[in-house]
């Protein structure tokens, strides 16, 4: 237990440190303290929960696995989060590839977009919401997600969607201004 | 906060409805909201947005826990205590592939547009903000694998 209690509050990097030492409960630490950003970045990619939740397991899988060639120069989080934004794409094109199988299978031809807000007037406001957000171009989507979900900086939400500070801060923006336009104000 | 126009505040709107914002910032921006509609209105749709998280499931981080101690036991065939033999010797081994693979294949990306939507049909896709500077000739993350994505934030950093 003297262990247990030396990882009360340690930093990220101690933390990594002590996984590449093969530290299991410092990995345990981890997955406490991000499992929740991990899963609403994917939740953000997917727009849906048992799959956010999927995708977030492989991501910790996957970043332990790779700890090694993390060498600290961004924050774990950061690099973390870069790892479940690709989980979550990877798994988004598999679940498409497979519902078009599907619909091919019964002759019957996706929907398309539409207009969101015209397909979202019946909807509870909570899934009206969802639906205008995943109508987003992703980096719109995922800076506004993790600012107003997680209140993540603009710098490194930018460091997140491979991008820069100034444009995470537009994206945001240029997101939150489609969803007034959609959901009305 | 040195500035308090509607730009700035907006910013900081996020860290309001959190209760985030330190007592100097909030007293600045309240002022600004209570007195400017466009905000005010801001704040309450942030409140929407707010309340569509996706909420993690309870039993989440003690799932990822099983799955990860299960993933690194069932490589090793170890119970618990595995993990500081298993990661040294398996980690250079995968770096080296990586290594052999990866440069060429990062940097081919382009400009691969995002995929979004159930059903991959994005109306604004193309509707790139004018002064995102990202949009073309610069290798998106989108499409990487993990190892090439590990690699290239390696290579990004070092
Ligand atoms: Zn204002």
């Amino acid at each position: 237990m003297v262990e247990d209690s030396r990882l009360a509050s340690p930093t990220d990097e101690e933390l990594v440190q002590r996984v590449r030492e093969g530290d299991e409960q410092a990995m345990n630490v981890l997955v406490d303290r991000h499992h929740v950003v991990v899963f609403r970045t994917c939740a953000a990619i997917l727009n849906d929960e048992d799959l956010a939740a999927d995708a977030s397991q492989n991501s910790f899988i996957k970043a332990f696995k790779a700890v090694a060639r993390f060498r600290g120069e961004a924050a774990f989080r950061t690099w973390l989060l870069a790892i479940a934004g690709n989980e979550a794409r990877g798994l988004l094109r598999k679940v498409k590839r497979r519902r078009e199988d599907r619909l091919e299978d019964v002759g019957v031809l996706p929907s398309g977009g539409g207009d969101p807000s015209a397909e979202v007037t019946l909807q509870s406001e909570v899934a009206r919401v969802r639906a205008v957000l995943a109508d987003l171009p992703e980096k719109q989507r995922l800076s506004v997600s993790l600012r107003i979900f997680e209140g993540l900086s603009f710098r490194e939400i930018g460091e997140t969607i491979d991008s820069t500070e100034g444009s995470a801060r537009v994206n945001y923006h240029h997101g939150i201004q489609r969803l007034r336009e959609l959901l009305g104000s | 906060m040195t500035k308090n126009g509607c730009a700035d505040v907006k910013d900081l709107l996020p860290e309001l409805i959190r209760r985030e914002l330190e007592e100097s910032d909030r007293a600045v921006v309240d002022a600004h909201v209570s007195s400017c509609e466009s905000c005010t209105e801001e704040v309450e749709l942030l409140r929407r947005i707010e309340a569509a998280a996706f909420s993690a499931p309870a039993s989440l981080a003690a799932d990822i826990k099983s799955a990860v101690a299960a993933e690194f036991e069932s490589e090793t065939g170890v119970a618990p205590g595995w993990a500081s033999r298993s990661l040294r010797w398996r980690l250079p081994a995968a770096a080296s592939v990586v290594l052999a693979v990866g440069t060429a294949v990062i940097w081919q990306r382009t400009q691969a547009l995002p995929e979004v939507g159930p059903l991959g049909q994005d109306p604004f896709a193309v509707v790139w903000p004018s002064d995102d500077a990202d949009v073309a000739g610069v290798p998106m993350l989108a499409d990487l694998s993990d190892d090439e994505l590990a690699l290239l934030l390696e290579e990004l950093g070092g």
